[in-house]
């Protein structure tokens, strides 16, 4: 029989439920790079791509939630982590995606449903926002790997 | 799931000696209620757009299908 009593260990519970957060929200961003990546080469896709990408915004929040909501309690028991220059430097990197993310769905996501039509035609529109969206999703990936790597720092030493 | 997030909760609310410490962490830094409250931001900010692109995806399946 297996032992299941260490999951009622708030220190075993809590960080095993903050990887399943950074699964769902990591996988959705690298799948939304990898989608318009693709949109990118095979631009007839733009109306699909518009019509699924609240999907993966979606699943990017409920990530940042359960991350937010485990990372609070975590913060909660080691409140002396505050002193810890690898947390600042995380949380500051926490503010760099969560800022980016609003960015996308407040100013991109909109803008993206908008243009998708003209998406074909590679419309001066078209080519700025490309530029704009790419930079978005350059700061999205690098911070969520710099949020992994420095979590697991924190982590282990 | 429902174990972790049982087992989450209830160990985090038995663990009376936890409130000394972030009581002590708020009096030495002021950066512990600056990280608090910014999660707090995050967490409803998440709630907002959860609740904005849920009810954006099923307007959209009521409309087009």
């Amino acid at each position: 029989m297996v032992d299941l009593t260490p999951l009622f260990d708030p220190y075993v519970a809590l960080p095993i439920l903050h990887i399943i957060g950074i699964v769902i929200a990591v996988g959705a961003v690298i799948i939304t790079d990898v989608v318009n990546g693709f949109l990118h080469l095979r631009p007839g896709f733009a109306e699909w791509d518009a019509k699924i990408a609240p999907l993966f915004s979606l699943m990017v929040w409920t990530g940042f939630l359960i991350l937010s909501v485990t990372g609070t309690l975590m913060f909660l028991m080691q409140p002396q982590l505050i002193h810890d220059t690898l947390f600042h430097a995380k949380m500051l990197f926490v503010a760099a995606v969560f800022f980016n993310g609003v960015l996308l769905n407040v100013w991109i996501t909109p803008n993206f449903q908008e243009i998708s039509e003209e998406w074909e035609e590679r419309t001066e529109r078209v080519k700025a926002f490309e530029v704009i969206a790419g930079l978005a999703a350059v700061v999205s990936v690098i911070g969520w790997m710099t949020i992994i790597v420095l979590g697991y720092l924190l982590a282990n030493t | 799931m429902t174990i972790l997030i049982l087992g989450a909760g209830l160990g985090v609310a038995e663990d009376d000696e936890q409130y000394l410490h972030i009581e002590e962490a708020l009096e030495e830094s002021p950066l512990t209620a600056f990280v608090l409250a910014f999660n707090g931001l995050i967490i409803l900010t998440s709630l907002y757009f959860i609740i904005k692109i849920s009810v954006e995806v099923w307007r959209n399946h009521i409309i087009h299908g």
